[in-house]
């Protein structure tokens, strides 16, 4: 009897440790759909960090500039740790050639 | 007593994958070859119209290294009436170019990648590319002039 109960405990254990493993798994997936980002609206963020609607990190490629803006901030790396990047794009420059790579975090 | 050590073992397991499964969502999964070439198709045509074909060279370099950064495959072949100072195209190599004046039959064999077939001529001019945006799972190939 006893071993009839530590055996429907480790299947009900396991269904729910399942269930929650799936849960993680998919609910992170689906709600970083990138699809909602457009580049285009997206250009205008610049390393002056006058937009506070985003957690982003922007590389000049020319001069390896790191810059992270947090919703209008200037920040140090320590302040994204705990985000994760859900978008990211290589523009060629805004008003010249000066490529970077945008980064968005949520 | 066996069970429980299994019952433990099953759980450490489970919570083991799910912090596997939580961390290692990085940006290249969510990141698609679709997207990385959207994003040079819009680029390229961006610095032709607003910077001029001069940069375009420079622009690809850029991309290759990014992409090469995020494990992903990228390469091109280009047809064009510019100078780009992009290598030139012997037949083997990638990431070239075929310069031209007058006119230029484009084909499977010159593409490698893209199944197009028609013959360009200049003026007006031309820059085509043809790319293939590939990581371990799936692959984006696409041709555009601009």
């Amino acid at each position: 009897m006893r071993s009839w109960i530590i055996l429907i405990e480790l299947a009900f254990s396991i269904i729910l440790l399942t269930f929650f493993f799936l849960y993680t798994y998919y609910s992170k997936s689906n709600n970083y759909n990138i699809y909602t980002f457009d580049p285009n609206n997206l250009i205008y963020l610049n390393t002056s960090c006058n937009n506070n609607l985003y957690i982003y990190e922007i590389i000049n490629l020319t001069n390896s500039n790191i810059t992270i803006c947090y919703f209008g901030k200037q920040v140090n790396s320590t302040y994204i740790q705990n985000y994760e990047p859900i978008f990211e794009y290589l523009y060629a420059g805004q008003n010249y050639f000066d490529p970077y790579i945008l980064i968005i975090f949520k | 007593m066996k069970s429980q050590y299994i019952l433990l073992a099953t759980i450490a397991i489970i919570i083991i994958l799910s912090f596997i499964t939580y961390y290692n969502l990085s940006p290249i999964k969510n990141i698609n070859p679709n997207l990385i070439g959207k994003n040079f198709e819009d680029q390229i045509t961006y610095i032709y119209q607003n910077f001029g074909y001069n940069y375009i060279s420079n622009y690809t370099i850029y991309f290759q290294n990014y992409t090469k950064y995020i494990n992903y495959n990228f390469s091109f072949i280009c047809i064009s009436s510019y100078n780009l100072s992009i290598q030139k195209c012997t037949g083997n190599n990638i990431n070239c170019c075929y310069y031209f004046n007058g006119y230029f039959v484009v084909n499977k064999s010159i593409l490698k990648y893209c199944n197009e077939n028609f013959i360009l001529y200049n003026p007006p001019n031309w820059i085509c590319f043809c790319y293939n945006v590939s990581n371990s799972d799936s692959y984006y190939i696409n041709f555009f002039c601009i």
